[in-house]
């Protein structure tokens, strides 16, 4: 059983390393580095308190709201799906996703307090 | 010194409650009496003649010389009137011997009396007044005079159908003893057209003197002829009882002279049933007595042959026949002993049949109280810790006077239980009383549980109010009462040494009329933080992912070398960085407004590098 868990997940990586460009590498690394933040965030609000309670918002929905950012450029910039997304470079999405950080942040930084 | 020949008559009136089939109960009371006896004297004493004659018929002088005033008073009275000389001749005659005067009356009205009857006269009233006067001075009355008059009365009655004049034909008949024969039907018409009051009363147009007039000589001179009905009878009764506020010497001699009048129609009269005391029973002694007599209190006769009652309570039946039986030694006494239905305490109702009389009573049962538990004791307001109780047994007080301070309360719990049964009760009024010697006092209510216990607790600090902030010794009372128990009672269970802070008083008292302290702004207090530890190893770890980002981004082999060092891309990372940091101090010190103002020029500026470096890698990849 463990030894199969450990067969695919070796599988997975390894077909993972071969066939992801490196830029889409760096957009998962990107996600992983937003999903361990919002983790710990959560985890202090779980154990030590909501208070403030606005600060832990701001943060918390910052890291998911970069996430979901973070997604969508992975979408968009992955080869795979240059079909769904006809005439959107990834430039171009590069470009739409710094432009909704800059308001996300704006935002943030508002309610942050 | 003046003799009530009165009072047997107003005594035989009092019994309460003349009632029968359909019936209304009215009595006189004592003050009543007093009243109509004051009325007397205060008119034997006045210089109304019309007063002086009413009073000396219902009260006699016994000092001589009094006698002789009013004697002499009359006369100067007489002479002053204002009546019709017939009316004035009248009354003079008539007072002078109910006082047994001996003076001399003036010889003139004496020869207007002894002239009177054989001349014309044209009202019933004038030949009633004449026939009377002439009589009380001892004229004979020829019986060709009395066929005269009897005769006159009759053509005024034909001419004239007011009801006065109706009243006069009725008491020269009776006075003269003879029959005049349209007199019982036209009697009979006026009672059957008499105004009726709430269905209870039948009176005459014109009050109590027309009313008065009418039925006593009526019911005197047609005698068994009358042809009232025991309806009609009770009602005129209850009118007479209802009028007996009257004033004047006059009203007052006529309805006790009409209750007396009715009182003695044997067949018609209507008897009187009433419960004898206050209809309050104590548990030792339940015995329900009744009165049964006539109008005048006197015992019936021929007497009731079956007096028995119906009790209920409410809309249950206790008990169906309850046979009540004659006293031996008073005939209008009947007395049933209740003690075998073992009732409990309350309110019942007595339906009394006597032969074909019927009255409703009611009456209460009562109970004595017994305190059967009481606990006192002081503990701490918020419960903190257990309150040492003491029990108290009635009449007993507390030896120590227990202490209490604001943050304390007292507490008192007691159970009242009857007497006779031992259950628990609960009482109209239960009161607990907090009083000092300076004569201000507390009263709280005390109420019982569903279980019928009296839980009492006063929380000091809140009620301190109440106590007006006042320290010291307080006694401690309990007030029980109620309308169903003999025994109600205060009893005092101890006393209580309050305690008030110097503090608290004063803010009191400087509260009414000062200025009040300023309100200020508070702001929410923050929440404790967490200690300085666990924030920072947070922030440490927060910052941890950042670390790792860079240290997968470095082992994917990113290089900041194969950027290009164009215009466009160092101005968009410029750009881009001063954006973020604008951020940071957008969070650190500035306003929105401030950030905005700021923001757009790096925006547009970054927005034009970032499109031409995107555009010309774009460029570049196709």
């Amino acid at each position: 059983m463990v030894v199969d868990i450990k067969q695919v997940v070796t599988k997975f990586y390894d077909d993972y390393n071969a066939s992801t460009s490196k830029k889409l590498k760096v957009v998962d690394t990107y996600l992983g580095f937003i999903l361990l933040t919002g983790i710990i965030q959560f985890v202090y609000c779980c154990i030590v308190g909501t208070f403030p309670f606005n600060s832990f918002l701001s943060g918390f929905i910052s890291t998911v709201s970069c996430f979901v950012l973070g997604v969508c450029l992975r979408l968009q910039s992955n080869p795979e799906n240059k079909s769904i997304f006809q005439g959107i470079s990834p430039e171009r999405g590069f470009a739409d996703f710094i432009f909704a950080h800059v308001i996300l942040h704006l935002v943030v930084f508002n309610f942050i307090g | 010194m003046k003799s009530l020949g009165f009072l047997a008559v107003i005594l035989a009136i009092q019994v309460s409650s003349i009632v029968s089939l359909k019936a209304a109960s009215s009595h006189l009371k004592a003050e009543d009496l007093a009243r109509f006896q004051k009325v007397f004297v205060e008119g034997l004493n006045s210089n109304d003649l019309q007063a002086i004659y009413y009073s000396s018929l219902n009260i006699q002088t016994t000092s001589e010389a009094e006698k002789t005033k009013i004697c002499n008073n009359i006369v100067v009275s007489h002479a002053e009137s204002k009546f019709n000389d017939f009316e004035k001749n009248f009354y003079l005659v008539g007072a002078y011997k109910n006082l047994q005067c001996t003076n001399l009356l003036p010889q003139q009205a004496l020869d207007k009396i002894a002239g009177s009857l054989s001349k014309d006269t044209s009202t019933a009233q004038e030949i009633f007044f004449n026939v009377v006067a002439s009589k009380r001075m001892n004229v004979a009355i020829p019986s060709a005079v009395s066929d005269r008059l009897s005769k006159a009365v009759q053509s005024i009655v034909s001419k004239d159908d007011s009801l006065g004049t109706l009243g006069y034909a009725l008491c020269v008949a009776n006075e003269l003893g003879v029959t005049i024969p349209t007199l019982a039907g036209k009697f009979s018409e006026a009672a059957t057209m008499a105004d009726e009051v709430d269905g209870k009363m039948l009176q005459f147009e014109g009050g109590l003197g027309i009313t008065a007039l009418v039925i006593n000589c009526g019911v005197k001179a047609l005698k068994t002829n009358h042809k009232l009905s025991e309806v009609q009878v009770l009602k005129f009764a209850t009118y007479f009882l209802s009028r007996r506020s009257v004033q004047s010497p006059k009203g007052v001699h006529i309805l006790i002279e009409s209750l007396k009048t009715l009182s003695e129609l044997k067949s018609v009269s209507p008897i009187s049933l009433e419960l004898i005391g206050n209809g309050q029973l104590a548990p030792e002694s339940l015995t329900v007595t009744v009165r049964a007599s006539d109008l005048l209190g006197k015992p019936l006769s021929p007497s009731l042959t079956s007096v028995f009652g119906k009790i209920t309570q409410g809309a249950k039946t206790v008990a169906e026949k309850v046979v009540f039986n004659v006293k031996s030694s008073d005939k209008t006494t009947y007395s049933a002993d209740l003690a075998s239905l073992k009732l409990a305490r309350g309110a019942y109702s007595l339906e009394l049949t006597a032969d074909s009389y019927k009255q409703e009573i009611s009456f209460k049962v009562l109970s004595k109280v017994k305190v059967q538990s009481l606990e006192i004791g002081v503990g701490d307001s918020d419960a903190s810790s257990a309150i040492k109780r003491q029990t108290l047994v009635y009449p007993n007080k507390l030896g120590d006077v227990l202490k209490a301070d604001h943050s304390q309360k007292v507490v008192i719990k007691f159970v009242l239980a009857d007497e006779q049964t031992g259950k628990p009760i609960t009482v109209h009024q239960a009161f607990v009383r907090f009083y000092n010697e300076n004569g201000n006092e507390v009263v709280f209510i005390a109420e019982a549980d569903s279980s019928k216990t009296y839980k009492f607790d006063v929380d000091v600090g809140q009620k301190a109010g109440d106590f007006n902030y006042n320290s010291g010794v307080y006694g401690i009372e309990i007030i029980v009462g109620d309308s169903q128990i003999t025994n109600s009672f205060q009893w005092t269970i101890g006393s209580l040494d309050l305690k008030y802070g110097a503090d608290s008083k004063t803010e009191h008292a400087s509260k009414t009329r000062s200025k009040l302290p300023e309100i200020i702004h508070q702001f929410r207090q923050p929440d404790k933080r967490p200690p300085r530890l666990v924030s920072d190893v947070f922030t440490a770890l927060c910052f941890a992912p950042l670390v790792l980002l860079f240290a997968f981004w470095g082992k994917l082999g990113i290089s900041l070398s194969k950027s290009q060092f164009t215009l466009s891309a160092i101005g968009f990372h410029i750009g881009f960085g001063s954006i973020l940091a604008l951020f940071a101090l957008f969070w650190l010190q500035l306003n929105m407004f401030q950030t905005i103002r700021l923001l757009i020029p790096i925006a547009v500026f970054t927005f034009l590098s970032g499109n031409r470096l995107l555009r010309r890698i774009a460029g570049q990849k196709s």
